[in-house]
């Protein structure tokens, strides 16, 4: 069971994102799950992936990386699904990045054996909105810091709404507080992932928990 | 600082307007908050056969309604979930934007029926904060009323009436500890509640920081009060007769 986190602040992506991600590993006949939280009291990203046929655990009224006992529970019953291949987490756009991967890195050692040896934390995806981002580093610094220092890859979504410059800005920018071993891509999520980009979240494979 | 609100209307009329709808009630909100938001609002409107769902993060773009699935044009009331989650902002407004939207569609011949959205069983691990600040407040409450003031400094007005009160009177000397103790408990109080203010994402979370607002200022109230109460009293002097008997003043 393979588990990707994707982070990103609210309205950054996310849930688009991981409907490409869905798209992808349906067509290679790869079983998902998804695990969507919200801080809100209705449940909206869990319904829309839902509605493209998947099997969805929804999390919400309040943030995940606050709700431990709620994620724990969640990923031991999508544990329990048959023949599940990938995992795709989907905290609210509030979340703390870094508190999250803690939670995701401490489950293994919490659940049962089988779980455990079935479990393989495979990739932090961070997304930031690169139409918004002078915007949100005003206001959220710390998220959206946060969010590209624990990422394996980064993902400069909207990238057709900044102008070239300003992409290449904040990539340098970015460049600044990312992992040295990690990847940035500027995508738009909305008009579909390239499949390089695709291999490079589900491939890389180096976190081994 | 981010506030939540969510709404569940249910909308009277033909399927065919529903993505007319979502997208009134979306643009509408974020013109009704005006200004640089940050963060996101989103819609969806559940139908039998499929799903129109919409979101916007208040930029000057369009609004865009995605469609899941063949709605059934048969379909007459369709259920629409509405959130919103912003930095900044206070919930109250969120609401006031909500309702004036709301209003406006109505005004507009849509009919639009409100039903509660069920409290959530999931709010968890968010409250500690308020909790503690709570927590601290009461405790306040507690150190001031108790041993601190009120009640020995009621036990000598009472002259004696509030007997039970009188076993307290030994804690009269240590009255300057029990001040300064009650007073890092507000500090504390006051630092969580106001210094670090509580995401405000439901009623009852909103309710719980109301309640814990006026606890803390009932305390404080009640601190004060005891801080002033004693000097305000007659002074009640204890007279050495020469014989070793004591007469009050």
């Amino acid at each position: 069971m393979r588990v990707i986190s994707v982070v990103g602040f609210l309205g950054s992506g996310k849930t688009t994102t991981i409907a490409a991600l869905a798209r992808h590993l349906t067509s290679q006949r790869e079983r998902v799950a998804f695990l969507i939280n919200d801080v809100g009291e209705v449940q909206i990203d869990g319904a829309v992936i839902r509605a493209g046929g998947h099997e969805v655990v929804e999390i919400y009224g309040g943030c995940l990386c606050l709700m431990q006992d709620d994620l724990y529970v969640g990923l031991n019953d999508l544990a329990a699904i048959p023949g599940l291949d990938w995992v795709i987490i989907e905290p609210a756009g509030t979340a703390d990045a870094a508190r999250m991967c803690r939670l995701l890195e401490r489950f293994p050692r919490l659940s049962s054996p089988e779980i455990a040896a079935r479990y393989r934390f495979q990739c932090r995806l961070g997304i930031v909105d690169a139409a918004r981002y002078r915007l949100l580093m005003r206001s959220v610094p710390h998220l959206i810091r946060t969010s590209v220092r624990m990422a394996d890859v980064v993902l400069l979504n909207k990238g057709d709404a900044a102008s070239p410059a300003e992409t290449t800005r904040i990539q340098t920018e970015l460049g600044k507080w990312m992992k040295p071993n990690a990847a940035l891509e500027v995508t738009t999520a909305s008009a579909g992932l390239p499949p390089a980009i695709i291999e490079q979240v589900l491939g890389t494979g180096n976190h081994h928990v | 600082m981010f506030s939540a609100l969510s709404r569940h209307v249910t909308f009277e009329g033909p399927v065919e307007q529903t993505a007319h709808v979502l997208q009134a009630i979306l643009q509408g909100v974020i013109v009704e908050l005006g200004g640089e938001l940050v963060g996101h609002a989103k819609v969806i409107a559940r139908t039998p056969l499929g799903v129109f769902y919409a979101s916007t993060t208040g930029d000057r773009a369009p609004v865009h309604v995605n469609a899941d699935g063949q709605p059934d044009p048969s379909v007459s009331t369709v259920a629409i979930d509405f959130n919103c989650v912003f930095h900044g902002l206070k919930r109250r407004r969120l609401a006031t934007a909500w309702e004036h939207t709301a209003e406006t569609l109505r005004q507009r011949g849509y009919r639009l029926v409100e039903t509660p959205v069920l409290p959530s069983a999931r709010v968890r691990g968010r409250g500690s904060r308020v909790n503690v600040g709570l927590g601290a407040s009461m405790a306040a409450s507690l150190v001031a009323l108790k041993p601190c003031c009120v009640l020995p400094v009621l036990a000598s007005v009472s002259g004696g009436g509030l007997g039970v009160l009188q076993f307290l009177q030994p804690l009269e000397p240590y009255r300057p500890y029990f001040l300064i103790l009650t007073l890092m408990l507000l500090a504390i109080a006051f630092h969580r509640i106001y210094m670090r203010p509580q995401d405000e994402t439901s009623d009852e979370l909103e309710a719980s920081v109301r309640r814990t607002k006026t606890v803390f200022l009932l305390s404080a109230v009640l601190f004060l009060g005891a801080v002033a109460l004693p000097p305000l009293l007659p002074a009640q002097t204890h007279e050495h007769a020469p014989n070793g008997q004591h007469s009050h003043g």
